[in-house]
């Protein structure tokens, strides 16, 4: 089974959740698809990381063969070229490497040249392998990151992928290469907002999905209530409690320290189980 | 000489302010030095999410203009006018025609470097 954690916004406990979960279910693949925030590799105390680029083809005009005729110019949304003084100009940190200019240039004047936007690092913890991605600060996207992360994962038995936060391009990369989708929500106001953002990709994408209700004060919250209101399953619950917090901000894994949240993740996988499963 | 600056009024009048963004303002006045006459260009990059910058600065190239008074100048729009020989005035009144008198003075100072960044004029969301 293939999850993906993924909420509204950032902070709600997606990391937690992932990092752990990934320590329960046997084998696991742990993919921190966060890359514009990495902080998976605070959890697992892996060295010997072994690292590589990802890169992206950005656009080398040769001047020799281009007319001027501007399509490519007018083409790109993104606003990563400009025609001045009879010439192309390229904005590589604008650029989203889409390739379009060079399909709509009539003089086959444009090649692609190799950017490094990103990175990947893999290592293993117990039976756990790792991978870690990071995009280079600055940079316009991590999709290209992501797919490169997530080029395999059909291949794999088990993989728990700690999404990025928010409902764009980077978190539908994500999702579309997963079988089902693991939300969690704080169950504010504010939270259960944002979990209807999240809501509406996953409908649109029609991945099956569930909730984890995290920082949980009590049995009835808006974000409890909306779950009731609308038959969402609600496959866990974490309570609001500074000692879990506590071991979490060290950098350690609940699981390992904390018994009942331990049977608390493994009720969660057994529960995944089951609804994968249907 | 055509001089541009980025304004926020749809129809051109010497009163009018210079806006505060460059690449964000809703139009562009294009004024003519020697005749006086001053047109409107629209700012289709207003509301682009990425490259408003190139966009915009390649607007006021397309129009031929000689040269740019704006309050405040990104690191794009700086580059595209820099390699397109535009000069680049600092706005420091705050009409059109203060502007342009000063401008004409040359008293205004050229920009050299382009305006720090994370300055964004408050408006509602873009509909
Ligand atoms: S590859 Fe796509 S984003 Fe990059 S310059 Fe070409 S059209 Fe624009
Ligand atoms: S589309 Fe090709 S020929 Fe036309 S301006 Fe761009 S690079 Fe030059």
């Amino acid at each position: 089974m293939n999850i993906a954690v993924l909420s509204g916004k950032g902070g709600a406990g997606k990391t937690f959740v992932a990092v752990n979960l990934t320590m329960v279910v046997p084998h696991a693949l742990y993919v921190d698809a966060d890359v514009e925030e990495p902080d998976g590799r605070f959890f697992f105390p892996a060295d010997n990381l072994e690292a590589k680029d990802v890169t992206v083809g950005v656009p080398v005009v040769d001047p020799h063969l281009c007319t001027g005729c501007r399509k490519c110019v007018d083409f790109c949304r993104f606003h990563a070229l400009s025609f001045i003084n009879g010439a192309v100009r390229t904005f590589p940190k604008l650029c989203h490497a889409c390739g379009g200019c060079m399909l709509v240039c009539p003089e086959g004047a444009i090649t692609e040249c190799r950017k490094p936007v990103g990175r990947i690092r893999a290592g293993r913890y117990f039976d756990h392998r790792l991978l870690f991605g990071e995009l280079i600060p600055g940079e316009q996207t991590g999709v290209p990151v992501i797919e490169e992360l997530l080029a395999d994962i059909g291949e794999v038995e088990h993989a728990i992928i700690d999404c990025p936060p928010g409902a764009g391009c980077p978190v539908t990369a994500c999702v579309q290469a997963t079988d089902y989708c693991l939300v969690v929500m704080e169950p504010t106001r504010f939270g259960v907002h944002d979990f209807i953002a999240t809501e509406r990709l996953l409908k649109t994408l029609g991945k099956p999905y569930g909730v984890i209700l995290n920082k949980s004060t009590s049995a009835s919250t808006p974000g409890g209530q909306y779950c009731i209101d609308n038959a969402l399953p609600v496959l866990a619950r974490i309570p609001y409690d500074p000692a879990i917090a506590s071991i979490h901000s060290e950098g350690k894994l609940v699981v390992e320290e904390n018994e009942a949240q331990g049977h608390n993740f493994i009720d969660l996988r057994e529960r995944l189980q089951k609804e994968v499963g249907r | 000489m055509r001089i541009a600056m980025p304004v926020e009024f749809t129809s051109p009048s010497p009163a009018n302010e210079v806006a505060e963004n460059f690449a964000r303002a809703q139009t562009f006045v294009i004024c003519e030095t020697e005749s006086e006459k001053c047109e409107i260009v629209k700012n289709s990059a207003q509301n682009t999410t990425s490259g408003a910058g190139v966009k915009a600065a390649q607007i006021i190239i397309d129009q031929d203009a000689d040269a740019v008074i704006a309050r405040r100048i990104g690191e794009n729009a700086f580059d595209i006018f820099k390699e397109a020989h535009l000069p680049v005035y600092k706005a420091e009144y705050v009409t059109v025609e203060e502007n342009l008198a000063a401008f004409s003075r040359e008293t205004l100072p050229l920009y050299v470097s382009p305006s720090p960044k994370g300055y964004r004029k408050r408006r509602g969301r873009p509909v």
